[in-house]
Order: structure tokens, then C-alpha cells, then sequence
């Protein structure tokens, strides 16, 4: 931030007074759209947190989510454009220049449209891979995937081709209807949505599929029946979408049809194919922004197991991703059941030991009795039928089965590279099948705490175990404190970076820097924003690491589970490094594209010549430069307002004898106060509660200022500048609201503005503090000033010291952290008035900082 | 006898000596002459909030100050323990302000007047600082001792 020279009781707002312009209505104008700015500005940074995080590969998203989140943050920065324009009188239109060209050249990345291959109408599942999603769809490539690359046992099966999809489409000559239709119905008029998903389906069933179609489906069924040796062959057809896999949100939106005969083959086929123009599933491709010709289904045919029970196993518990335990569902005869939650499933956690002897333990869980299985009849279709007797008591896995499929689900895991939700049937024979493998969804997200952490590693001694991940991985490296970023030039390369704030500009650093480690900070701030873009392990918040880490200790930061270690862990390591070989899926590139856009961060220096609207290159530098800027002009213009006295109330005090005008923009006083004078206590704004407190904790020392006529007598004219004198005149003002204040005072010549937001988002809240003036030489002012900086410093603001002038402040901290600065600040404002007079030379400096620091521990409580 | 020297030539710049507020505390006046002790400057110059003077703090008015009071009452006989002096209620007396204690300025003297003059004023107002004014603005102090030296030595040339 550049901040204004001096004077800020200034000749503008004099000359309005003298005018009579009062500037109420402009103030709240202006504050409102700063408000909206702080709003904008946390919630773009919350956006851009959770794409870094969905881009890490570590959870699963689709294109929905994507082009989504895009839009929000789009929405987002748009918003802090036009709130900062509105704040300066369109100073900044520059802006508007960056941010249309980031927009245009994410809106060019090139997006994998999904091409329908050219292929024969049927693929044997002998035949198919994971990469062949296109052709057969997400479901059916990851059976082949499962099936010929990691070698379980599946059901023999073929999929009906999404290149089959397409011809029957275009052969029944509805393929140009049904787009037309999708594309023009309103998916807010239910009515109309449910009458055009009526239509369509009808369409699609009542369509001829082409001989040549039929004539392969059959006869690949004929070849699983020479294959499986069953006579009369049951299979079950099942959805095969080309996006559900990248789609995690679609699955589940298509059908199944059970237990199907060669005769019901093609009429099954047409059944799941129409599936994808129900009206939920309509809406919601509709709602995501997706292209008709993105809908091509696949369709999986695949043999029935005549299963004795089955269900449901993942690779890892959804709630708690770091615990090492296998969940397994199951329920008696076929697994709809299970999927579907109609019958109360036995549930199952296979957990490595905890105790001697054995390696796993499997602790079982049935809420209820099942009463009711699902049978596939051998004539076709399913039937439900009463569990039998002797079933209902026992359980549907022995511990042998259970370890089994354990082994199954680890080892999908292992080849997928990420969490598995898996399908499975054991059958009467007691062989056991795969009957799906997908990613497992989790819930999990990195903002919030770790609801249960893991054990630590033993033998290691754990130096920090406090703090919020702002970026995942593990690292170790040698410790290297820095006091502030202008040390930064011979940072080690490989070196773990400890501050005791986040402040953005050492995002330089984390290009040497292999972790970072901040005693506070957001996680959302913009130096958490770098360190994940640039992938390096961050924990925010661990408190006292300035004090606990000493330069030079080799340290392991452990940036999964929130902990530092002394020395190497190298299992830890090693676990950060797992994941990071995680298959680019398209969209997993796109989003990654597109974050280059968006996330690095070349504005990091306010003070730099260059920063300036024009040299945004990023969303990331939009954000950062609008928040400066927004700031600055807030505070400028918080100096320059004239509000004349009708707008205002006056605030006295029997505690300080001074008066201010105090001007309420929006829930700052306590309502329903009458009258024009107001007492301390109605005032509601937390900011100004807290600079109150610290206002007024220890009793005022001095005189009211300027009424010492016929008490004491003067002998000479002032020692001081007498242009100082003319500042006297001015007013002590305080504008409010429930989140924020702006102080201006005069206390004889000493001048201060005191700006603060206390809201609810860490990202919104700072603190600004200017000071200066004086009557005293120009040595005494400086040492004043400097003294002020070092209490300042104390207690974590930034200080920059010109001359006799103060600037300090304090950002992105949680609410409670800075009501106690603006205690400090209170203190400091009402007690170092003309304490330039004592500054006689640098011992008295001293001795006064010491007595300082007394006074301000003595209602103050902050733990160091 | 003969000086040509003004009391401009000899005064002391205020930012010399050290200065408080009149509601400044007696604790912090001391350790404003304890360490200006070795430049030899041994008075505090006391100021309002306008930066106008309004007194001076000697040594003498500080130590005065640090007397209990029954201690003025000595000559009428009231028995003293010297050693305890301090002991009795002085953290009360140190947190007092200044304004109590400080001999307030009664004179001043102007730049441009010789120094016979600043001597004469001092011995009438029987102090050893006076303050210089030039021009209606405070500048700084003139001190007995820099006066007796510039006199004596022009006395010796008689």
C-alpha cells in the first residue's frame, strides 16, 4: 500500500467543511461497495483454494464442477472490479483490460471434446482398457481395465459400443429430433421438461435398432453362452455412459436392467439407452453446460452371477481417508439391493491389527435382520423372495471372504492410483466377481480439520503438532527463519521457510523453498494460493514454530496430517510422493490448464513500481491488486470526507475528556438511541469496541488538550512550528460500522487515522494505523516514531517508519487475533501522544518501551 | 567593562535538554536526568501540550520532591530516620505529575539582549536557566555558568 504523505486532516476535507458538503451518503455508498469487494475478494480465494485442491488429482470432480467453479470465480472478480471502480471513481478500468484477456484465453483452452470412435458395434471385454472410455464408455473400460490389466475375476461380458449408439440414432432417424429437443427445452418448466423426456424416451423406444446392430449384439451373446456353457444364459445390461466416470456426480442417474433373456436383449438395450433422457438426467446435463453430443451411451451386457450375496466394498472409509480400513456392505442374493439401500446390508471394517497374533480384524455390524432378497429367475427377470431361515442369522461373509476382499479392493486401488468404490458378487459356488470399479467420492475436503488423526510415526520426534493444512504434500529440508521478506535473497535452495506471518511477499521464496510453515495465516490468503499452485507443503497456524525452530534443524513437514518431525522420516516422504503419478484424466488437464491462468501470483510487492492494474497477468493478481487498491482508497477517502455535524452524533466520555463525531453507516450503534450525543457503550461495531477498550484500559494521564489558559503560566510563544498550530482546529472523527471503523484524532499535534474490518472471513479483516506529527525537534519525532514502531512490531503489525510518520497494519487473521491488536492500538494512540517531548535520546526510547509493553500486558492477554 | 557577545552567542538549542509534559510523572522525570547525567545538563524543561514552556525541573525540586512530607517539618522537631527517608510512601510520590514539583518560569530573556542582562534577570529571579525567546518563538536556554565565564574572562581583560 502507498500511503498518502500528510496532511490527513487535509485541505480537501477543509475545504468541504467550508463549503458545508456533507459526504454521508457518498461514504455509505463507497463502503458498501467495499463491503461487497471483501465478500468478493474471499470468496474468489475460496475458489480458487478448492480448484488447486481438485486439481492435486487427489479427489474427484467432473465437468460440471469445472465450468462452474470458472464461472463463480469469474463472477467473483468481475464483482471486485466493478466494487473498486465504484470505490475510486473509476480509477482502475485497467482492470477490466486483465481480466478480459485471462477470460479469453481460458475461455480458448481447448476442451477434449469427446469424438465418438469409429469402432465395430460390439468391444469383448477381452479386448478393452481403461483409455477406451469413448468408445465403451467409463463403466465397461473400467471393467476391461480390471478384468485384463490387474487380472480378477469378472463376469464375461461385451459392450454395445458408443459408435453403435450413434448409428442407431442416425438409422432410426431420430438422432437430429432428439437434439433439437434437448437443446430447446426450458429445464426450469418441469412440465415441459417431464413432457419433452416422455417424448424423447418414447422415441428412442419405439425406434427400429439396425439389423446389422441386432445381428452383432447377438451374436456376441450367443459367444458368452458358448463361453459361460449356460444354456439358458442370463445377462444384466447396464449403463456404459462415456462422462460418468469424469462425471462422478452422473452416476447413478442411468439404469440397469436385471437379469435379462436373448429374447428382452435389444428391448433392454433401448431401455438403458432412453434412461439418459429422463427428466433428472435432462436437467442435469442441461444444467452443467453440456453438448448433446456428449451424450453417447455405451451399453455393458454382462452375464449374471447367481449370487449368494453381494454388495458394495471401498478401498478406504470416505469419512476418514487417512484411517487404513476397508468398508464392505453386503447383503443376501443380488447386490441392487445393497446399492440401493432397500434392505438393512451387514456392514463390515477390515482394519490392519491392533492386536498380537492376528493380521486383520474384522468387526461386523447389522442394524437390522434382512428379510427379503433379490432372485434372478431363471426364465428371466427377478423375483423377490423371503431370506431363508438359516440365512437371516448368519452372516453373509466369513472372515476369509471378507480378507479376500479386502485383498480385491487394495489391489484396485493400487492400479487406479486413487480410493476404489467397487461392486462385487460372490456366487453359490463361493467364486468371487468384480462387477465394477470407480473412484471412490469423497467428502472429504482440505479446509476442513482432520476429524481424527492418525498415529504418529514412532520414533520420531514430533517438534510442531498444531496447524491448518494450506497445502498437502510432505517435504524435509533445513530449517530457515526470515523476519521479513527483504532477507529473502540468500534463502537456501531446498530449505523449509518459517515465518510468523503469511504475508504474500514471500511467495518469491517458494520457488527455493521446498515447505513453508507460518506460526498464523489464512489458508485461503494469497501465499497459501502460491504454495499450492506451486506445490509446496504448507501448514498455516502452528503457532509457535518461530519459536520452536531454530535455523539450521533438518526438520520433515508432514503437510497430510499437520505435524513437523525432527530429522527425516522417510516413510512419511514417501507417502507425500505417492499420488503424484495420478493419470491425467482430460478434464484433470483442463482444470489444470486453466489454473495457469488463474493462480500464479506476479503482483507481489505493493510498493513495487510496477504494480499497477495494467500489469495484471492473473485472477490471482486481480484479487491481490484490487484488495491493495481497495484498501488504499477506503483510507484516502476516510481522510478527505467531510461530514458535517447533522450527520453526526457526539461521543463523550467521562474516561477520556475529549469529543469526538461519530457517524453510524450501518449497525454500528446500538438502535433505537435518541438524541445527538451518545455514550461509549451504545457503540455495537466490534471493531470499535475492541479499539475502545484498549482506548481507555489504563486511565488517561494529561490534560484535555489545548485548556491550559489560567491554569499554568505561559511564558514564551510555542517551541513548535507554528503551522502546526493551524491543524488544531480539526475534528476528531469516527465512522462505523458493525464489521468496521475509521478513527481520525488529534491528540495537541499528534495526528492518527485508524482504519480496521472485523468480519468473518480471516481473508476480509485488517488493520491500518497511521500516525504522525509533533511538536517536539525533528530527533525527538523520529525516535517517537520509532518507538511506536517497535511496540507495533511486538504485537505483529508491519511497520514502515518515514521520518516522524507511522504506517502500520495487519491483515488476514482471524477476528479474535485482531480485536487484541486493536487494544494495542488503542493504547498506543491515547498514551504516545507528545511522547515526542521525552524522546531526550535512545535510552529514554528504551525505558519507555519497556514501561509500555507493562501497561499494555496489563489488560491485554497475548500469549507470545 | 566591554563584551560584545549577545545572548544569541551562548544560548543552548532546546533539543539539548531533556523535556516533559507537566502531567509527565516524577519517576519519568528522573530517569530523564539520569541519562542526561554525564551531558551535563541537570534541569528538565517542562512543557504543555502546545509545546509552550511552563516551567523548569531542577535537581533540587526533584529531590524536594522525593521528601515525604513530613519530612518539610523538620525544623520543628520532628525526629527523622534519614536512612528510611526514601522508603516511606515514595511510589506514590513518583508516580505524581511533575507540575507539582517544577519551579515555573517567571522570565524569559530575548535573543538579542547582552548578557549583563540575562545575569541580572537570574539574580533577581534567583534561578540559573533562563529561557531565550527570539522573535515570539521559544529557541532554547541560557545557563549561569556559560554567563560567568564569558563575564569573569571579561572582567580579567579590564
Amino acid at each position: 500500500m502507498r500511503y498518502p504523505v500528510f496532511p490527513f486532516f487535509s485541505k480537501k476535507r477543509r475545504q468541504k467543511a467550508l463549503k458545508g458538503v456533507d459526504e454521508k451518503a457518498v461514504f455509505t455508498r463507497k463502503y458498501k461497495a467495499f463491503q461487497e469487494l471483501l465478500n468478493s475478494n474471499n470468496a474468489a480465494l475460496a475458489t480458487i483454494g478448492d480448484m488447486q485442491e481438485k486439481a492435486s488429482g487427489t479427489f474427484v470432480f467432473d465437468t460440471a464442477y469445472v465450468l462452474s467453479s470458472y464461472r463463480c470465480l469469474a463472477g467473483n472478480i468481475r464483482q471486485m472490479i466493478d466494487s473498486l471502480n465504484l470505490l475510486s471513481d473509476n480509477k482502475y478500468k485497467d482492470l477490466s483490460v486483465a481480466y478480459e484477456r485471462v477470460n479469453k484465453v481460458v475461455q480458448e483452452i481447448p476442451h477434449r471434446r469427446v469424438a465418438i470412435p469409429e469402432t465395430d458395434y460390439v468391444l469383448h471385454l477381452e479386448s478393452i482398457h481403461q483409455d477406451m472410455v469413448s468408445a465403451c464408455g467409463g463403466k465397461m473400460a473400467f471393467l476391461g481395465e480390471v478384468a485384463n490389466s490387474i487380472g480378477l475375476p469378472v463376469p464375461h461380458a461385451f459392450a454395445v459400443s458408443t459408435f453403435a449408439y450413434q448409428s442407431f440414432v442416425r438409422y432410426a432417424q431420430i438422432e437430429s429430433i432428439l437434439i433439437e429437443k434437448c437443446s430447446k427445452v426450458d429445464i426450469r418448466d418441469y412440465a415441459a421438461l417431464e413432457d419433452a423426456s416422455r417424448q424423447m424416451q418414447r422415441l428412442v423406444q419405439q425406434a427400429a435398432v439396425p439389423v446389422d446392430l441386432q445381428e452383432a449384439i447377438f451374436l456376441a451373446f450367443e459367444e458368452m453362452k458358448r463361453k459361460t456353457g449356460e444354456a439358458s444364459l442370463c445377462v444384466s445390461v447396464r449403463s456404459s455412459a462415456v462422462h460418468e466416470d469424469i462425471m462422478a456426480s452422473f452416476a447413478g442417474q442411468y439404469s440397469t436392467v436385471l437379469n435379462v433373456t436373448m429374447d428382452n436383449l435389444i428391448e433392454a438395450y433401448k431401455n438403458v439407452i432412453s434412461s439418459q433422457f429422463t427428466p433428472r438426467a435432462l436437467f442435469y446435463h442441461k444444467d452443467k453446460g453440456f453438448s448433446v453430443e456428449e451424450m453417447a451411451m455405451a451399453v455393458g451386457v454382462v452375464q449374471m452371477i447367481d449370487a449368494a450375496s453381494s454388495g458394495i466394498v471401498y478401498s478406504r472409509d470416505p469419512g476418514n481417508l487417512e484411517e487404513d480400513a476397508v468398508l464392505i456392505n453386503s447383503v443376501w442374493g443380488l447386490g441392487n439391493y445393497a446399492v440401493g439401500g432397500i434392505v438393512p446390508p451387514e456392514t463390515f471394517r477390515v482394519k490392519p491389527k491392533a492386536t498380537e497374533g492376528e493380521e486383520y480384524t474384522i468387526s461386523r455390524q447389522k442394524q437390522d435382520r434382512q428379510k427379503v432378497m433379490m432372485y434372478a429367475l431363471a426364465s428371466g427377470g427377478t423375483e423377490e423372495v423371503a431370506v431363508p431361515d438359516h440365512l437371516e442369522e448368519t452372516s453373509c461373509l466369513s472372515d476369509e471372504q471378507a480378507l479376500r476382499l479386502k485383498d480385491f479392493v487394495r489391489e484396485l486401488e493400487a492400479h487406479f492410483g486413487a480410493p476404489q468404490d467397487a461392486e462385487w458378487a460372490v456366487d453359490r459356488k463361493g467364486s468371487f466377481y468384480v462387477l465394477q470399479s470407480r473412484p471412490l467420492r469423497a467428502c472429504h475436503l482440505w479446509r476442513e480439520t482432520l476429524p481424527e488423526r492418525p498415529r504418529r510415526i514412532e520414533g520420531h520426534k514430533v517438534l510442531l503438532d498444531e496447524g491448518k493444512i494450506a497445502s498437502r504434500g510432505v517435504a524435509a529440508g533445513p530449517v530457515r527463519q526470515l523476519r521479513d521478506e527483504k532477507a529473502m535473497a540468500d534463502f537456501p535452495e531446498g530449505g523449509v521457510l518459517v515465518i510468523r506471518q503469511a504475508h504474500p511477499e514471500y511467495a518469491v521464496i517458494l520457488e527455493k523453498a521446498c515447505a513453508l510453515i507460518s506460526d498464523t495465516g489464512s489458508v485461503l490468503g494469497h501465499l497459501a494460493t502460491v504454495a499450492r499452485e506451486r506445490r509446496v507443503p504448507a501448514i498455516f497456524g502452528a503457532k509457535d514454530a518461530t519459536g520452536v525452530l531454530r535455523d539450521g534443524m533438518a526438520v520433515t513437514v508432514d503437510g497430510i496430517y499437520g505435524r513437523v518431525y525432527e530429522g527425516e522420516v522417510a516413510r512419511l516422504i514417501k507417502l507425500g510422493e505417492q499420488g503424484q503419478g495420478v493419470e491425467d484424466s482430460p478434464i484433470l488437464e483442463r482444470l489444470r490448464t486453466m489454473l495457469k491462468e488463474i493462480t500464479p501470483l506476479y503482483m507481489t510487492d505493493p510498493r513495487a513500481h510496477d504494480f499497477k492494474a495494467k500489469n495484471c497477468r492473473t485472477f490471482h493478481d486481480i484479487t491481490r491488486f484490487s484488495h491493495e487498491m481497495a484498501l488504499k482508497e477506503m483510507f484516502d477517502f476516510g481522510a478527505n470526507t467531510y461530514i458535517s455535524e447533522k450527520s453526526a452524533r457526539k461521543l463523550r466520555s467521562s474516561k477520556i475528556p475529549l469529543e469526538w463525531l461519530v457517524i453510524d453507516l450501518e449497525d454500528g450503534l446500538r438502535p433505537g438511541i435518541k438524541g445527538n450525543t451518545l455514550q461509549p457503550d451504545e457503540i455495537v461495531s466490534i471493531p470499535m469496541q475492541a479499539l475502545w477498550e484498549g482506548m481507555t484500559a489504563v486511565a488517561w494521564k494529561g490534560p484535555p488538550p489545548m485548556d491550559t489558559k489560567g491554569f499554568l503560566s505561559v511564558l514564551a510563544g510555542s517551541a513548535t512550528d507554528p503551522d502546526a498550530a493551524s491543524y488544531l482546529v480539526d475534528k476528531n472523527y469516527i465512522v462505523l460500522s458493525k464489521h468496521f471503523c475509521n478513527v481520525s484524532m488529534r491528540l495537541g499535534f499528534h495526528f492518527s487515522t485508524t482504519e480496521a474490518y472485523l468480519g468473518d472471513q480471516e481473508t476480509q479483516n485488517y488493520i491500518t494505523f497511521i500516525f504522525k506529527g509533533g511538536g517536539a525537534d525533528a530527533g525527538r519525532k523520529n525516535r517517537r516514531a520509532a518507538f511506536i514502531s517497535r511496540i507495533l512490531e511486538e504485537f505483529d503489525f508491519r511497520v514502515e517508519v518515514r521520518d516522524d510518520a507511522i504506517f502500520a497494519r495487519i491483515e488476514a487473521h482471524e477476528r479474535a487475533f485482531l480485536e487484541q491488536r486493536l487494544k494495542v492500538l488503542g493504547h498506543v494512540i491515547v498514551h504516545t501522544r507528545q511522547m515526542d517531548m521525552v524522546m531526550y535520546n535512545d535510552k529514554m526510547v528504551d525505558w519507555y518501551y519497556k514501561d509500555m509493553l507493562k501497561g499494555i500486558e496489563s489488560f491485554v492477554e497475548i500469549g507470545k | 567593562m566591554q563584551t560584545e557577545k549577545r545572548v544569541k552567542d551562548l544560548v543552548i538549542p532546546l533539543s539539548d535538554y531533556p523535556h516533559m509534559p507537566y502531567w509527565g510523572t516524577l519517576k519519568e522525570a528522573i530517569v530523564q536526568l539520569n541519562v542526561a547525567f554525564r551531558s551535563g545538563h541537570d534541569t528538565v524543561l517542562v512543557f504543555d501540550e502546545a509545546y509552550k514552556l511552563v516551567g523548569m525541573l531542577r535537581q533540587r525540586d526533584i529531590l524536594k520532591g522525593l521528601e515525604p512530607k513530613f519530612a518539610r517539618h523538620y525544623e520543628e522537631g520532628v525526629p527523622i530516620f534519614w536512612d528510611d527517608l526514601l522508603k516511606s510512601g515514595s511510589e506514590k510520590r513518583l508516580a505524581r505529575p511533575i507540575k507539582e514539583f517544577m519551579s515555573e518560569a517567571t522570565a524569559t530573556i530575548d535573543a538579542e539582549d547582552s548578557i549583563l542582562k540575562a545575569s541580572h534577570i537570574m539574580l533577581i529571579e534567583d534561578t540559573y536557566l533562563l529561557p531565550v525567546v527570539e522573535g515570539g518563538k521559544l529557541i532554547g536556554v541560557v545557563n549561569m555558568g556559560d554567563l560567568f565565564h564569558e563575564i569573569t574572562n571579561a572582567v580579567l581583560k579590564l
